[in-house]
C-alpha cells in the first residue's frame, strides 16, 4: 500500500507542477510578494512548498514572464512580482491548452463520466 | 535578528552565483521574516526562526533550486565518446605496459623472477587506472566548458541519416585467407628450415636457425602465430570486427612481438654451423653484420606488430561506424 501511495504522490506532483506556473501567472495580475502569493495559492487549493515556489518565481522572472520590484513602503523591504505582457500571453495559451485537455478527457471518459456541467 | 536566520541565509548564499546572491539573500530574509510573523508570532524569536527555516527545508537543496547546476561530470552528449575512448585507450595502453614490463624483466641481467612478472601486471593495472582518471578529467573539463561531441548536430534528424543496411558480413573471406595463409606460410618456413637447407654436412641439412631455439623459443612463437590464425578464423565465423576479437588480436600480436624481440635480443639466432658453411661457400662475405644486426631485426618485427595492431583497430573503428 505504501508503494501505491508513493506512486500516487509522484504522479500528483507531476500533474500539479505545471498548474502552479499557470496559477502564479494568473494570480500575479495583482502584484504580490513571495509569502503572500504562497498563502493565496494555498487558499485557492494549490498547495506548494516554499522551497519550490520562491525559486520558481525567480526562474519565471528570468524567462521574462514576471517582473519584480522591491517595495520599501512597508516596515521591511519586500520583493513584489507581477505578470509581464509575455507572461500574460503564455498564461492565456496555457489556459487554452488546459481547456482543450479537459474537453479531451471528458470525451475519453464518455457520456457516463461526463458530468452535467460539461455536457454541451 | 536571530543568528539562525543569518546562518541559514549564508548557507544558501555561498552556493549562489555572485550575480544573484545579494538579491536572493534579501528576498529570503524578507520571506523568513514573513513566515515568522504570520505563523510563529506567539513564539520567541529563536524558536520562530527555527520553525521558519525548517519549513523551507535543507538550505543546500534550496540553493540548488535557485541555481541549478549539473550534478554529473560527463553528460549524455559526451558519454558515448567518453566510453569509446576509454575502452580503446585502456585496451591499447595496458597490454603495451604489460609487454614492456615483462620484456624488461626478461632482459634484466639479474634474471627473471616471479616478482618482476607480478610487477608488470601491477604496472599494467596502474596504467589502466591512470588512463581512466585522466580521460575522465579531460571529459569533465570539456563538459564544464559546454563542449559538444563533433557528431552532435543541431540539424533535425531525417531518414537520410539512417545508416545503410549493415552488410551481414563485414569480414571478407579473402581478407582472412590472406592473413591466415601468410601466418601459416611463416610457421611452415620456421619448421621447414630445420629439415631442408642450402647447406648440409654428413649429419644432414644444416638448419638456418640455431637448433637451441627449439628449446622453448620457436615453439612459443609458433603457438602465438597459431593463436593469431585462430583469431582470424573466429573473425571470419563471427563476420564482424568486434571489440573482443580486436582486443584478442591485439594481445596475440603484442605477445608475439614481445617474445620475438626477447628471442632475438637474448638468443643466438643464426646457427653458427650455417654461418660457417656460408663463409666456406662465399669466402668474400667476411662480414655478416648487416644480416645479423639484432637491433634492426627487433625494430622490423616490432614495426610489423605495431602496424598489425593499428590495422586491427582501424578495421574495428570502420566496422563500428558503418
Amino acid at each position: 500500500m505504501a508503494y501505491f501511495d508513493d506512486i500516487l504522490a509522484a504522479q500528483l506532483q507531476e500533474i500539479r507542477r505545471g498548474t502552479i506556473v499557470l496559477a502564479c501567472l494568473r494570480l500575479l495580475e495583482e502584484p504580490q510578494y513571495g509569502y503572500s502569493l504562497l498563502s493565496t495559492l494555498e487558499k485557492a487549493g494549490f498547495p506548494v512548498e516554499g522551497n519550490t515556489l520562491y525559486p520558481l518565481l525567480r526562474r519565471l522572472e528570468k524567462q521574462g514572464l514576471l517582473t519584480s520590484e522591491w517595495s520599501t513602503a512597508q516596515a521591511r523591504p519586500r520583493k513584489y512580482y507581477r505578470v509581464s505582457e509575455a507572461g500574460r500571453e503564455v498564461a492565456a495559451r496555457l489556459l487554452e491548452e488546459w481547456e482543450r485537455l479537459q474537453t479531451g478527457l471528458d470525451l475519453l471518459s464518455g457520456p457516463r463520466g461526463a458530468s452535467d456541467e460539461h455536457d454541451r | 535578528m536571530s543568528t539562525i536566520v543569518d546562518r541559514y541565509v549564508a548557507v544558501v548564499g555561498t552556493r549562489l552565483p555572485e550575480k544573484i546572491r545579494r538579491d536572493v539573500e534579501e528576498e529570503l530574509r524578507a520571506t523568513i521574516a514573513d513566515i515568522m510573523e504570520s505563523e510563529h508570532g506567539h513564539l520567541d524569536a529563536d524558536a520562530a526562526a527555527a520553525r521558519a527555516v525548517e519549513s523551507l527545508g535543507d538550505p543546500v537543496k534550496l540553493a540548488r533550486e535557485y541555481a541549478p547546476r549539473p550534478r554529473y561530470l560527463i553528460g549524455p552528449a559526451l558519454y558515448d565518446d567518453y566510453r569509446k575512448l576509454l575502452v580503446i585507450l585502456v585496451s591499447i595502453v595496458a597490454p603495451i605496459v604489460l609487454v614492456v614490463g615483462v620484456l624488461a624483466a626478461v632482459l634484466d641481467p639479474q634474471g627473471i623472477t616471479a616478482g618482476d612478472v607480478g610487477g608488470a601486471f601491477g604496472s599494467a593495472i596502474q596504467a589502466a587506472v591512470w588512463v581512466c582518471f585522466w580521460v575522465t578529467v579531460v571529459f569533465a573539463i570539456l563538459e564544464w566548458n559546454g563542449v559538444r561531441s563533433p557528431r552532435a548536430s543541431d540539424r533535425a534528424w531525417t531518414v537520410a541519416d539512417l545508416p545503410a543496411e549493415a552488410p551481414a558480413r563485414q569480414v571478407k573471406l579473402s581478407e582472412v585467407v590472406v592473413s591466415a595463409a601468410f601466418t601459416l606460410v611463416f610457421i611452415s618456413l620456421i619448421v621447414a628450415q630445420h629439415f631442408r637447407s642450402t647447406f648440409s654436412d654428413d649429419r644432414g641439412p644444416i638448419p638456418f636457425f640455431d637448433p637451441q631455439l627449439w628449446n622453448g623459443w620457436l615453439p612459443a612463437l609458433i603457438v602465438l602465430l597459431a593463436a593469431g590464425v585462430v583469431v582470424d578464423v573466429l573473425l571470419y565465423l563471427r563476420g564482424r570486427h568486434t571489440l573482443g576479437l580486436t582486443i584478442a588480436s591485439t594481445v596475440t600480436d603484442a605477445l608475439f612481438g614481445a617474445v620475438a624481440a626477447v628471442t632475438i635480443l637474448t638468443q643466438t639466432i643464426v646457427n653458427p654451423a650455417w654461418s660457417e658453411a656460408l663463409k666456406a661457400e662465399v669466402p668474400e662475405l667476411t662480414s655478416f653484420n648487416v644480416v645479423a644486426n639484432k637491433a634492426a631485426w627487433t625494430a622490423v618485427i616490432l614495426a610489423i606488430v605495431a602496424w598489425s595492431i593499428t590495422e586491427a583497430w582501424l578495421k574495428y573503428r570502420k566496422a563500428r561506424s558503418s
